[in-house]
């Protein structure tokens, strides 16, 4: 389980690589955080700030899941939730009655990616679809919001403004 | 006094329509901020040759800044 911190501004948007030298020489360019700062033998890229947290971040790409969790009411309670993989996963998002068996399953190098990023159902076969080879996508062909730098994250100047919302996100992924 | 009542009249349709308006107009609202913070992409195996470039992105998508860290325990 990983801490994020800071400030998301309106529209914002941050990424979160496994790995900032392995995601900048796949992507071009440096993530907002890192999750395993020398995985793969490399040295800790020092610009890019690590995430406070533990966990295996080793991947089979037979089952993943990615949950970002709210805490409010004294509980964390799941927020929204992508769960990738051949394996069945659980998936259990607020808002989803039928708490059964759920995953996006893609072949191949691919990206889940959700449908309307300016909304969220709770139902992850509305919300995501299967972008199958990401590494064919080259950055120009992207979006400017696929990759905007991020809006008032590193902002740490006390409360937030416009709609202040007290939370704590944070990020687990299970193999 | 006809005027009156018609003015009355005029004047609470009017009303009607306003709250109706304020209705439609804040409710899609409220809709929207029900969800804060999302996950936009999740990129599991985008090399495979060196297997560490998977990324997640998150983005707020409320009509406010996001304090992510405000109440961590």
């Amino acid at each position: 389980m990983y801490n994020l911190t800071g400030t998301l501004g309106i529209g914002g948007c941050f990424i979160i690589a496994d790995n900032a030298k392995a995601f900048s020489d796949t992507w071009g360019f440096l993530p907002d955080y890192e999750m395993e700062p020398t995985a793969g033998g490399v040295s800790d890229t020092l610009s890019v700030p690590n995430l406070s947290g533990s966990g295996n971040w080793a991947l089979n790409n037979s089952e993943d899941n990615i949950t970002l969790w709210k805490y409010e009411g004294g509980a964390y309670a799941k927020h929204d939730e992508i769960a990738y993989g051949t394996t069945q996963a659980l998936y259990t998002e607020v808002g989803l009655v039928d708490t059964g068996s759920y995953s996006i399953t893609c072949s191949g190098n691919a990206a889940v990616t959700r449908n309307d990023v300016n909304s969220d159902t709770d139902n992850m076969y509305v919300d995501f679809n299967c972008t199958a080879n990401p590494n064919a996508v080259t950055l120009q062909s992207l979006n400017t919001r696929d990759f905007a730098l991020p809006v008032g994250l590193l902002l740490t100047t006390g409360a937030a403004i416009g709609l202040a919302i007290s939370t704590v996100s944070r990020l687990t992924r299970k193999r | 006094m006809k005027s009156s009542r018609a003015t009355l009249a005029t004047l609470a349709a009017a009303l009607a329509l306003g709250t109706l308006m304020l209705l439609i107009t804040v409710l899609p609202a409220r809709a929207a901020i029900a969800t804060e913070v999302t996950i936009e992409r999740f990129v599991y195996d985008g090399h495979v040759s060196f297997d560490y470039d998977e990324y997640v992105k998150i983005c707020n998508i409320s009509g406010g800044s996001v304090d992510l860290g405000g109440a961590n325990p």
